[in-house]
């Protein structure tokens, strides 16, 4: 029988994505390779597939179902441990320098700082005065304008 | 209240309301089938479990920015992919800076891994291996995509994880299965 090449190529495709379920081949496809000679043997080809696929038994070849039970058990309670918050221990090695640490920081914070005691006020003044002079460059003029006057002129003594 | 039966949306509300039981069903409900495809994509038993195990803690973390928008498990599906991408990127870093030892190549490691964990069921993962192996020949979205799909995924939810459409997911299937079908061929 002749039949369009787009039917083939679509029913080839849907009878190849059913791997690895040779059950699971959509009727189109399968009523498709009934009429085509050479999509019956694409099917009878993916049948073959499939069954080089499938466990001795006639199950799938999932890892899921190959892996021991237990070792599949012992993955699960792992996960669930490590969903699970951490204990809450009592860890008095622990809990004893840290409580030192903020307690010492506590006092730090409270403890009022040292004040200095106040100047006398005349003592204040007599700076700020020196203060002031220096930063003028006064008293060094008049020093040198003193040591200028007091020079004998041309030498002669 | 039995937790088995009662629908991920009422858990996520309790779990809101913090009830940690509540989230603990969600994690025995769906954190089998996250880890399935994480090792899928990260090729790695351990690694696949330390992620599923961190995309939990973070969706109890996020609880409350879930819109509801998505299911419960494709949310926590696309952290995990979020973070199995992120974990990928450190290793590529790691073993491009030769800070870490270069990973053993997938044939040795894979069967010592599987045979520590379950030696009975040696020939199913013989079966899973062969098709593993034969993934990493696929891109990244394509290895994400056929990953999921061997958990069970449906090309829904797969759309739902990646936030792509649904028929970019088909097609990148469609591609994958060929490659795949090549490989072992």
């Amino acid at each position: 029988m002749n039949v369009q090449p787009t039917a083939c190529a679509t029913a080839i495709r849907e009878i190849w994505t059913a791997w690895p379920e040779a059950g699971a081949v959509p009727a189109a496809a399968l009523s498709h390779a009934s009429v085509c000679v050479a999509c019956a043997g694409e099917l009878e080809a993916f049948r073959v597939f499939c069954a080089r696929g499938a466990a001795i038994d006639g199950r799938s070849l999932a890892w899921s179902r190959l892996l021991p039970a237990a070792r599949q058990r012992r993955l699960a309670a792992a996960t669930r441990r490590a969903l699970a918050p951490a204990p809450r221990r009592f860890r008095p090695l622990v809990l004893v320098p840290a409580l030192a640490a903020a307690l010492a920081a506590l006092v730090f914070r409270v403890r009022p700082s040292p004040q200095e005691p106040p100047l006398p006020s005349g003592a204040i003044e007599a700076v700020e005065n020196r203060d002031m002079l220096e930063h003028l460059d006064l008293l060094e003029n008049m020093d040198l304008a003193e040591k200028l006057a007091d020079r004998p002129r041309g030498g002669a003594q | 209240m039995n937790e088995d039966s009662e629908s991920d949306e009422d858990l996520v509300r309790r779990a809101r309301a913090g009830e940690r039981d509540a989230f603990g069903a969600l994690i025995d409900r769906h954190q089998k089938a996250v880890a399935g495809f994480l090792v899928g994509v990260l090729r790695d038993l351990d690694l696949a479990e330390e992620t599923a195990q961190e995309a939990f803690v973070k969706a109890y973390e996020n609880l409350a920015s879930f819109e509801g928008r998505s299911s419960f498990k494709t949310w926590v599906s696309h952290i995990a992919l979020n973070a199995a991408r992120s974990r990928q990127r450190w290793a590529g870093l790691r073993r491009w800076l030769s800070l870490d030892a270069p990973r053993q190549d997938e044939s040795g490691a894979w069967e010592e891994q599987m045979e520590a964990a379950a030696p009975d069921e040696f020939a199913a993962f013989e079966r899973r291996l062969e098709f593993d192996r034969a993934m990493t020949g696929l891109g990244p979205r394509e290895k994400e995509i056929t990953a999921l799909r061997l958990e069970g995924y449906d090309l829904n939810e797969i759309a739902d994880v990646l936030k792509i459409s649904e028929g970019t997911v088909k097609s990148t299937l469609f591609t994958a299965t060929r490659k795949m079908r090549e490989k072992l061929s």
